[in-house]
């Protein structure tokens, strides 16, 4: 083996030298689509500006006045206990949902039995459109937090359950078969194994369940008890206050954009082997 | 079989083991002794059954019939004694290549102080100081399969399964690994059972070869490997016996197959 460390030496040195190459190439090319995205940026909010300024005020507003208005909201009106309520609301329906999708998913992934029991009617609610259950989840219970956490945490539940689902589903047959060699317990084989190889599905699903529970979180605040952001849309599109609607779209946009930002920070923390560009 | 091996107590015993899948025979009614530090390869065409005769003998799988013994004692799971090498090496892409080494040991709760220097001395073994922190996809496909062997050899295993290990790295690569692998072995003398599809292969590591047949999986022809050691590569391949038995087992390995000369 001596003789080799030489041949080893030289080569990981070429295997480094590839590597800070290839590392410099991928930063040039992350500078292009920075400049790209700015420049993209700078196009559309053009265009926004421009036809605002064209339109009447009632059909688009420009840019500046949308912001002025957000100001105006957050400062003086509404919106900022608004998004207060509203984000509250989705963040408790987002971890409900998430920790009923989570464990629905593992024990229908895990446990075949269950999965023929229950897994009909988790893809049958799946495929109906949730808005239509809304009359009834509110003869239940009624229109209150209650009722919106509900809505929400169902929004939720399913894009959840079928990723955790899958992941369970998909745990590689060769690495079980790895640690059975070296003696697993069913313990060892969740903590080891099973567990490892479905984080990289719950973030995917969560943050899916994130883009929908914010569905969620409008169609509970305006079909429930008006409330929250939605209730916010809802009196400014019934005074035809264009502005200040597009001013509420904004930062919903902003907000969807953050938690999805957060959702791959943790992904980063949690799954730091699964690179997504690659898939692995 | 040499005369010092046959005078050591058999390590692994199978007798008799035959296994369905569904309709297809894989293995007929296979027996083989395998003797203590003993290194015995398993060879014949794909579709032979070596390596679900291997995973018998970590009781990954049981028999339909016929029964395996190590050290005299039924195998019905994977016994203490034994460690697998993986033909997809096996390893886990969340664990780095220092934690899916110490794997096996953390499964047996052994003190972490005694973990790590195992780890330590099995990593140094195999060649892959430096990579302790590396995850598995930074890794050539050489360099995982060391990974995979250095995770077996930290267990100190007394039996060492191995699933052609080197079948999935480049030809280069195999025969450093093969080198590698008898420079290790010849120090430490485990009982090794290697399966693999290559005659080279076998007659390089091997003391004994049991050349196996295809539909249903049978024991063709056992032969001894009649290469003294310490072994390189090319002192096999220089060797008069080499080219007469290389003929012999590929004779055996057409009709294995079903095909004529």
């Amino acid at each position: 083996m001596d003789m080799q460390n030489p041949l080893s030496d030289t080569r990981s040195a070429l295997r480094e030298r590839v590597l800070e190459r290839r590392q410099r190439a991928a930063q040039k090319r992350r500078n292009r689509f920075l400049l790209i995205r700015v420049l993209s940026f700078v196009v559309v909010l053009g265009a926004w500006q421009i036809y605002g300024l064209n339109t009447i005020d009632l059909i688009f507003s420009p840019f500046t006045d949308v912001i002025a208005h957000l100001y105006q909201l957050l400062v003086y009106g509404p919106l900022a206990a608004a998004i207060v309520y509203s984000v509250s609301m989705f963040l408790g329906g987002l971890v409900i949902g998430s920790i009923v999708g989570i464990l629905l998913g593992v024990a229908m992934g895990r446990f075949a039995g269950f999965e023929a029991a229950v897994g009909m009617y988790v893809y049958a609610i799946y495929s109906t459109p949730l808005v239509a259950l809304i009359p009834l989840i509110s003869l239940w219970f009624g229109f209150g937090i209650e009722a919106q956490l509900i809505i929400i945490s169902m929004f939720v539940l399913f894009p959840v359950t079928i990723a955790v689902y899958n992941g369970v589903r998909n745990v590689d047959a060769s690495l079980t078969e790895v640690a059975r060699s070296f003696r697993a317990n069913e313990m060892a084989m969740w903590r080891h194994v099973i567990i490892p190889s479905v984080v990289p599905y719950i973030v995917t699903g969560v943050s899916q369940g994130v883009a929908m529970g914010l569905v969620g979180m409008f169609i509970s605040e305006i079909y429930t008890a008006l409330s929250g952001m939605g209730q916010v849309l809802a009196y400014s599109a019934n005074s035809y206050k264009t502005a200040d609607m597009l001013a509420v779209l904004l930062t919903v946009m902003v907000l969807g954009v953050f938690f999805r930002a957060v959702i791959e920070k943790l992904r980063k923390r949690l799954a730091p082997w699964f690179n997504t560009d690659t898939g692995r | 079989m040499t005369a010092t091996a046959q005078a050591r107590p058999p390590k692994v015993v199978a007798t008799g083991i035959s296994k369905w899948y569904g309709a297809l025979e894989v293995l007929h009614n296979v027996t083989l002794e395998i003797h203590q530090g003993e290194f015995v390869c398993l060879l014949g065409p794909s579709g032979c059954g070596k390596t679900t005769l291997m995973r018998t003998l970590d009781g990954l799988i049981l028999p339909d019939e016929g029964s395996v013994q190590l050290d005299g004692a039924l195998i019905t799971s994977p016994p203490r004694q034994a460690a697998v090498v993986f033909q997809q090496f096996g390893l886990f892409p969340w664990k780095t290549v220092s934690q899916n080494v110490a794997f096996p040991m953390v499964l047996d709760r052994l003190p972490p102080t005694q973990i790590d220097e195992k780890v330590k001395w099995a990593i140094d073994l195999v060649g892959l100081k430096g990579f302790e922190a590396a995850y598995p996809d930074r890794l050539s496909g050489g360099m995982r399969q060391r990974v995979g062997i250095a995770r077996a050899l930290a267990l100190g295993p007394e039996l060492l399964l191995m699933d052609e290990p080197f079948a999935s790295v480049d030809a280069y690569t195999r025969e450093l690994l093969q080198a590698e692998l008898l420079s290790i072995w010849e120090r430490f003398r485990q009982t090794v059972v290697f399966v693999t599809h290559s005659i080279d292969e076998a007659i390089t590591l091997a003391d004994r070869i049991v050349v196996m047949k295809a539909k249903p999986g049978e024991v063709l022809h056992i032969y001894d490997v009649p290469i003294e050691r310490p072994r390189t590569i090319a002192s096999v391949r220089r060797h008069p016996a080499y080219e007469p038995l290389r003929a012999k087992i590929w004779e055996d390995m057409l009709t294995g197959s079903g095909r004529e000369m």
